[in-house]
């Protein structure tokens, strides 16, 4: 093999703009070979809408009309949890499937960055849906006010939009290995239902409190909901970051403890 | 063709034990039925303070409920997986009848779902500490015998849909909801606009809902049951007519294993 000198001369050889231009394409490529427009519209989009219909009117029906406003601000996140901690499993499992990853680990970028780059379409497809569900929703179940007060709060939504992703892409490789991503990424959309607040209010349960407080989507609705009251929603939002980052690093660790033992053990089968 | 009963009950148990075997380590079970039942239990047994009457109609809810999802995923999708497996045409050529092999993985993934189900609720409702108000035994094997017959026909039907797409996965999480939200379980008829209140009562799970409903404000009626297993056998009906004709369509275009 040929060397290219030194590993600054061999990382500017190629541009580092260009290569992550073409993880993201790579990334969308792969998103919408999985899940064709028509699908995401006829399928996906209805499911998420009637996920969020579903935990509204049930707010109604458990607790009355107060649990119906908190139900649907909380539905509009936990409907990311399908979209986003589940589906995102798609990035490390088509590399097993197709046992692609030994490409992967043996070029130039980290396998964690090109992982990530290739997730990159899940939290805008899942907020683009999640603004698409408001909109719908929002006026079906006769809280068009509600919503158009939601407005200006979407980047809170594209935050845990963000957290919910590296969460599910931590759980899917670190469970890849053991043929687990399907449980342990749905185990993780449950676990958000019950525990983020999105629907049962905080302070109900102690221990389920104190689970939601490490998972994506709690704080990020808590600061929603202060942002709604008019109460102070940064710090909410900076927990919120904090538990996204701690998500990031988590998968980043396990992708490359992946790439490691599969260099170390020859097979790429994530076993 | 006629099948003598011999037979075709060994086709069924084989069927039904086989998807028994291939369930046992599938996550989908553990969570339909387990974690989900698990999590709609607490969310709505611990927003509100409910009563013993309220938690049996709850409980009763959330076990349908999740009946529904699994039959979606599991029951409904056993034709998908034999023809993610290449074993379709061996099921619907062979010289028994498909509907028996059908019916018989049918039956078997709702009853392995149906234990799941019952187990981690049962278990929820101890560790919660909260009351309920049970059945008399008889009327409750005869309850939880219509569920299993009704839950068999409705994955059937689930899965004779699923022949017809290669998105069958995706399909599954959209039709979950529709009945979550119309099927007067969890939500009741009364929530839902008047014009749609007509939608539950083609659903037999409602029906039994509304039994075991009854039954926890301290009133039997069979008449719910009785109209739950007339459903089913519309079910069935309406499930072994699209299984023959999906089977002979696929014949006609000679895409059997990759009929999408």
């Amino acid at each position: 093999m040929t060397s290219l000198g030194s590993p600054v001369a061999r990382l500017v050889a190629v541009p580092a703009l260009w290569r992550f231009s073409e993880m993201l394409r790579l990334g969308w490529r792969e998103y919408f070979a999985a899940n064709p427009p028509a699908l995401v519209l006829s399928a996906t989009a209805p499911r998420l809408v009637l996920q969020t219909l579903f935990f509204t009117v049930l707010g109604s029906v458990v607790a009355g009309p107060g649990q119906r406003q908190f139900a649907f601000v909380g539905g509009l996140a936990l409907a990311l949890a399908g979209t986003n901690a589940v589906n995102v499993s798609n990035v490390p499992v088509t590399d097993k499937c197709y046992a692609t990853f030994w490409r992967i680990r043996s070029g130039r970028v980290r396998p964690a960055v090109v992982f990530f780059a290739r997730a990159a379409p899940y939290p805008l497809i899942g907020l683009g849906l999640l603004v698409l569900d408001a909109a719908l929703v929002g006026p079906l179940v006769g809280l068009p006010g509600l919503t158009l007060r939601l407005a200006p709060l979407v980047g809170l939504y594209a935050l845990i939009s963000v957290t919910t992703t590296a969460a599910g892409l931590a759980s899917a490789s670190l469970s890849i290995g053991r043929h687990a991503d399907i449980l342990v990424t749905n185990l993780l959309a449950y676990l958000i239902i019950l525990c983020s607040g999105g629907f049962l209010p905080p302070g109900r349960v102690g221990w389920i409190d104190d689970l939601g407080k490490v998972l994506p989507v709690s704080h990020g609705l808590a600061a929603v909901r202060a942002a709604l009251a008019g109460r102070p929603w940064a710090g909410q939002a900076g927990l919120e970051v904090l538990v996204g980052l701690g998500w990031m690093l988590l998968a980043a660790a396990a992708i490359t403890a992946q790439a490691s033992r599969a260099r170390r053990l020859g097979h790429d089968d994530y076993s | 063709m006629r099948e003598s009963l011999r037979p075709a009950l060994w086709v069924v148990w084989t069927s039904l034990r086989t998807e028994q075997r291939h369930m046992r380590g599938s996550p989908l079970v553990v969570i339909g039925g387990a974690v989900q039942p698990v999590v709609f239990l607490l969310i709505t047994s611990k927003t509100a303070n409910p009563t013993p009457d309220r938690v049996t109609w709850l409980v009763s809810a959330v076990v349908l409920t999740s009946l529904w999802s699994s039959t979606v995923w599991l029951a409904g999708g056993v034709l998908r997986r034999e023809r993610t497996f290449g074993t379709l045409a061996r099921c619907v050529t062979s010289v028994h009848s498909a509907r028996l092999v059908l019916f018989g993985k049918s039956l078997g993934a709702t009853m392995f779902c149906m234990a799941a189900i019952l187990a981690s609720v049962t278990v929820t409702v101890l560790a919660l500490g909260e009351r309920l108000r049970l059945l008399n035994p008889a009327l409750l094997v005869v309850a939880v015998g219509v569920t299993a017959l009704s839950g068999t026909a409705l994955g059937m039907l689930v899965a004779c849909l699923f022949l017809l797409t290669r998105h069958g996965l995706i399909w599954s999480s959209a039709l979950v909801y529709p009945v979550f939200i119309l099927g007067g379980l969890l939500i009741p008829r009364t929530a839902l606009p008047f014009s749609l209140r007509w939608i539950p009562d083609l659903v037999s799970l409602q029906w039994i809902h509304e039994f075991f409903a009854d039954a926890a404000a301290g009133r039997v009626s069979l008449a719910p049951l009785a109209i739950a297993a007339g459903l089913t056998v519309c079910y069935y009906v309406v499930a072994l007519k699209s299984l023959d004709r999906a089977i002979d369509a696929a014949r006609r275009k000679g895409s059997l294993d990759l009929a999408w």
